[in-house]
């Protein structure tokens, strides 16, 4: 793979599954790619198949139909080591609920990805810090989940996706559960994290933050409705 | 990391996880309990048996040690001949049966005589007094029981007899023995009244000395180590074949005879042990599959950045096996206790040796309450390892964000 090939290739991906008897096709025909270092905003009402589109490219859901290449390899027909291991090395995840460990503190939650992926411990550590840094929490490394605010949550999340250095970081409402000004705060963040060169798909339902992203697709009903 | 997550886990939830220790170190009590059973009696009857220093043991044809107050005629004789054998190192010729004793002018109590001449056999220890000398005709050892049932101490005289005649209250011919000392004798039972004479004074006692009727022939063998008990079966064989009148143990041997008699003991063991596993399996399984309905949200963030699945499969497991491992204190600790009050309960009854014990801890006892408590972890884990390799990761964040 080159530096500048596309690190997402989607073409065609649909996603249809059964809930309470009815069949939804949560996604239609979704053509998308992203370019390494690219910022890319996903918004649409709820229910547009924004957050199924996501999981697809974060290698957690297998779309029904379609062709899908991450970073070169073909998803489709990928086995669960394979999918794993490419979370793992290049993909970091940041969702609506902070979803951290309560009885870890915000060191040990970061340096989960980075055990699993055999860091060295010097390097991992290292590691750790760098990223705590990074998102301005350094001096909260050793505070459980319980004693931080919404948004410092949120930042640890952040360093966790991005302890493992992932070329893409796949971020599903961020801001959704925190108010405006730490909302801020975060996407100040993002916006920071894609200036250093980590290629970012954002899902959100706010004008403000994906207007921060170099393009702006709306969804409606499982397929891409507009771009700019 | 594993190791480090679950012990953070058990830790999120400490009365949850105490709770499933008392439980599951509860279960494992009676499990060790069980086990300790099982072989217990026979442990305990194998001490005693070893304490003795006799490999085997020849009794009337039919019958174990004292079962009954049959004997074989010619004992001497067939001591003699036994005795000859190059791997033996003594024979000690036994009386054993009931007798009736009284006081001068007392009332006659029933008794357990033991006639053998010391210090050949150490089937009793002297405790007050001294004790009977070789081919002794004139003194007795008596029991505590049989000391305080008479009323008498070391220096008196009893009266000693076969037979008692109830209509007038009279010994028949009675012979005089003066007590030398009281003494525990190992195969009482509770309460039981014993005395010992030389075998020949029991001989006398119980009509006999004609035909030179033995109850036990005790055969020491030439200590040959491991080769022992192989030697005691093959002794055995030989007394039985050369003398057709005659049965013969060894220790193995009167012990696989005893286990045959203990088969109840077995199966109270077997089902009680098993259901203490059931409810170990079935406390540790629902204990890790509620920790993990609560936590499927948590999981498939582990999931869904980067940690492999059989890494989940492993916390799972291991959480079962950590609180199997964290409940071994409270089990063996639990335990222990349990079955020293069980025992002093069982051991109450009158028909049971005072020496013997039902619960006996033993290395074989521990090693299989570890394993099979292990294995009830692992069993119990596997429901929960089987939730946790079927998880999908989509549908539970996107459930869990809905939630």
């Amino acid at each position: 793979m080159k530096v500048t090939d596309p690190i997402v290739v989607a073409r065609d991906l649909c996603k249809d599954y059964v809930l309470d008897g009815h069949d939804i096709h949560a996604l239609r025909a979704v053509s998308l790619s992203v370019q390494p270092g690219e910022f890319v905003s996903i918004m649409g009402p709820s229910g547009c198949g924004k957050s199924t589109l996501l999981h697809l490219l974060g290698a957690v859901d297998v779309p029904t139909s379609g062709e899908l290449r991450l970073f070169g390899r073909d998803l489709i027909g990928a086995t669960d080591a394979i999918r794993t291991e490419l979370r793992l090395r290049h993909l970091g995840f940041v969702f609506q609920r902070f979803f951290l460990l309560p009885m870890l503190t915000a060191g040990e939650n970061v340096a989960l990805p980075a055990l699993e992926a055999r860091l060295p411990k010097t390097e991992r550590d290292a590691r750790v810090r760098e990223v705590l840094t990074t998102v301005g929490l350094a001096h909260r490394l050793r505070h459980k989940p319980g004693q931080l605010s919404g948004g410092e949550q949120q930042r640890v999340a952040i360093a966790r996706a991005l302890v493992n250095r992932p070329q893409l970081l796949l971020a599903d409402e961020p801001t959704g559960e925190l108010d405006e000004a730490t909302g801020t705060q975060i996407a100040q963040l993002l916006q920071s994290l894609h200036t250093a060169g980590v290629a970012i798909v954002l899902v959100t339902h706010n004008p403000e933050l994906a207007a921060r992203a170099s393009r702006r697709l709306r969804m409606r009903d499982g397929h891409i409705e507009a771009e700019s | 990391m594993i190791g480090f997550l679950v012990l953070r886990g058990l830790f999120r939830h400490r009365a949850r996880t105490l709770l499933g220790v008392a439980g599951v170190g509860v279960a494992g009590a009676l499990l060790l309990d069980m086990q300790m059973l099982s072989r217990g009696l026979q442990s305990s009857l194998h001490r005693i048996l070893d304490q003795l220093g006799y490999e085997v043991r020849v009794t009337p044809r039919g019958t174990l040690p004292f079962e009954t107050d049959a004997t074989f005629p010619g004992g001497h004789r067939i001591a003699a001949a036994i005795a000859a054998d190059a791997r033996v190192v003594r024979v000690a010729p036994i009386v054993g049966g009931t007798v009736y004793a009284a006081r001068p002018s007392g009332v006659p109590v029933a008794a357990f005589v033991y006639g053998m001449d010391p210090p050949s056999v150490a089937l009793w220890r002297v405790t007050e007094g001294a004790d009977l000398g070789f081919a002794d005709s004139t003194h007795t050892v008596v029991s505590r029981a049989m000391a305080d049932a008479l009323g008498i101490a070391a220096g008196d005289t009893i009266f000693v007899a076969a037979e008692y005649t109830s209509q007038v209250g009279m010994l028949r011919s009675p012979r005089a023995y003066m007590v030398c000392g009281i003494a525990h004798f190992q195969f009482d039972l509770r309460a039981q009244r014993s005395l010992a004479v030389g075998t020949q004074q029991a001989q006398l006692l119980r009509g006999e000395a004609a035909r030179d009727g033995l109850s036990l022939i005790a055969v020491a063998l030439h200590d040959q180590g491991s080769t022992k008990s192989s030697t005691g079966a093959a002794m055995s064989a030989w007394i039985r074949s050369t003398f057709p009148e005659v049965e013969a143990y060894s220790v193995a041997e009167a012990l696989d005879t005893v286990q045959g008699q203990l088969t109840y003991f077995n199966l109270f063991s077997l089902v009680l042990g098993s259901v203490s596993m059931v409810v170990c399996v079935l406390l540790v399984g629902t204990l890790v599959a509620l920790s993990l309905g609560e936590r499927l949200g948590e999981l498939a963030i582990l999931r869904a950045i980067g940690l492999r699945r059989r890494r989940l499969v492993s916390l799972v497991f291991l959480e079962s096996l950590s609180l199997v491992v964290l409940s071994l204190p409270v089990t063996f600790g639990a335990g222990l206790v349990i079955a020293r009050w069980l025992d002093a309960i069982l051991t109450r009854a009158p028909s049971i040796p005072v020496d013997l014990s039902f619960f006996v801890l033993t290395p074989r006892a521990v090693l299989r309450t570890l394993v099979l408590l292990l294995v009830c972890g692992a069993l119990a884990g596997l429901y929960p390892a089987w939730l946790v390799a079927r998880l999908r990761i989509a549908p539970t964040l996107h459930r869990e964000v809905i939630g």
